[in-house]
C-alpha cells in the first residue's frame, strides 16, 4: 500500500512540475519567433524578441481580455531601418484580430515589420499604451473597422513608405 | 484607420513624428476623438524632396468634416483639421478651467 501511495506522490509531483513549466513558457516571451506565437493568457516579454515570421503576425492575441506587457523590451521584424521598405501583406509585430478588452502595455519598442507595428482588426475596447513604433513599412499602429479602442501615450516614428503612405497612426 | 466602421476610438497623448503621414482618418469613420497629440514632421523633408508627388501631412482627415473630434493637438500640416496649432497641449483645457474659475467672467 505504501508503495502505491509513494508512486502516486511521485506522479503528482512530476505532473505539477511539468504543468508549472508549461505555464511559464506560455507567459514569458523572448528570443526568436519563427512562426506566429498566439497567446491565450496574460503574457509578458522577458527579453528582446526577433521575428522571422513571413506573411503573418509575430505575436497574435488568441482570446479576449488578455494583457501583453512589453516590459521595456524590443520586438524586431525582418525589414531594415536603413534600406527601402516594401510592405508585405500580413506581417505585423502584434495583431489583435476579432477580440475585445485586450491590453498592450509598454514601455517597449516594436520595429522593422514589413507591414504594421500593431494591427487592431475588428477589435473593440483594446488599449495600446506607452508603446514605441518605429521603421515599420506601413503604419505604426493601424485600427481597422474596430470601435472603442484607446491609443494613449504611444510614440510612432518613421513608419510608412512612399508606396504605402499609411502613417504613424 | 482604414475602413468605414472604425468608430468611437480615442487617440490621445501620442507623439507621431517623421512618418509618411501622421494620423489618418479615412472616409466614413466617425465618432473618433483625436486630442492632445504631438504630430509633426510628417512626412520628413527628405521624403518630400525625393517623392514630391507624395501628399503626406501631419493630420489627414478624409472623413466627413464634423463627424470626428480633432482637438488640441500640436500639429503643423493637415487636411480638414485645425493645423498649424502650436500651443502647448492641454492649453485649451486650462483656459476653459480658468474661465470657469474667474469671477469676472460672465
Amino acid at each position: 500500500m505504501s508503495r502505491v501511495l509513494s508512486a502516486l506522490g511521485v506522479t503528482a509531483f512530476l505532473f505539477a512540475l511539468f504543468a508549472g513549466a508549461g505555464t511559464a513558457r506560455a507567459n514569458e516571451i523572448s528570443g526568436t519567433i519563427s512562426s506566429t506565437l498566439t497567446i491565450f493568457e496574460d503574457s509578458e516579454l522577458v527579453g528582446d524578441v526577433t521575428c522571422t515570421v513571413v506573411g503573418a503576425p509575430c505575436i497574435a492575441f488568441g482570446a479576449s481580455g488578455l494583457k501583453l506587457e512589453l516590459n521595456g523590451f524590443t520586438i524586431t521584424g525582418r525589414s531594415s531601418a536603413l534600406t527601402p521598405c516594401p510592405p508585405a501583406g500580413g506581417e505585423a509585430g502584434i495583431a489583435v484580430d476579432n477580440q475585445h478588452d485586450d491590453v498592450i502595455k509598454g514601455p517597449g519598442l516594436v520595429q522593422q515589420f514589413h507591414q504594421f507595428g500593431i494591427r487592431l482588426n475588428r477589435s473593440t475596447n483594446t488599449v495600446v499604451k506607452d508603446v514605441t513604433l518605429s521603421s515599420n513599412c506601413a503604419s505604426g499602429i493601424i485600427v481597422i473597422a474596430g470601435s472603442d479602442n484607446e491609443l494613449k501615450g504611444n510614440v510612432s516614428v518613421r513608419n510608412g513608405s512612399p508606396i504605402a503612405p499609411c502613417g504613424g497612426i | 484607420m482604414v475602413a468605414p466602421g472604425t468608430n468611437d476610438n480615442v487617440i490621445e497623448d501620442n507623439t507621431v513624428l517623421g512618418n509618411t503621414n501622421g494620423i489618418i482618418l479615412v472616409p466614413g469613420v466617425e465618432g473618433n476623438i483625436i486630442r492632445h497629440n504631438i504630430v509633426a514632421g510628417n512626412p520628413p523633408v527628405q521624403l518630400s524632396v525625393t517623392f514630391p508627388a507624395d501628399d503626406g501631412v501631419d493630420i489627414k482627415n478624409q472623413a466627413t468634416p464634423g463627424t470626428n473630434t480633432i482637438d488640441d493637438n500640436f500639429c503643423l500640416t493637415s487636411v480638414n483639421a485645425a493645423c498649424p496649432a502650436v500651443g502647448r497641449r492641454g492649453d485649451k483645457d486650462e483656459k476653459e478651467k480658468e474661465k470657469g474659475d474667474d469671477p469676472h467672467q460672465p
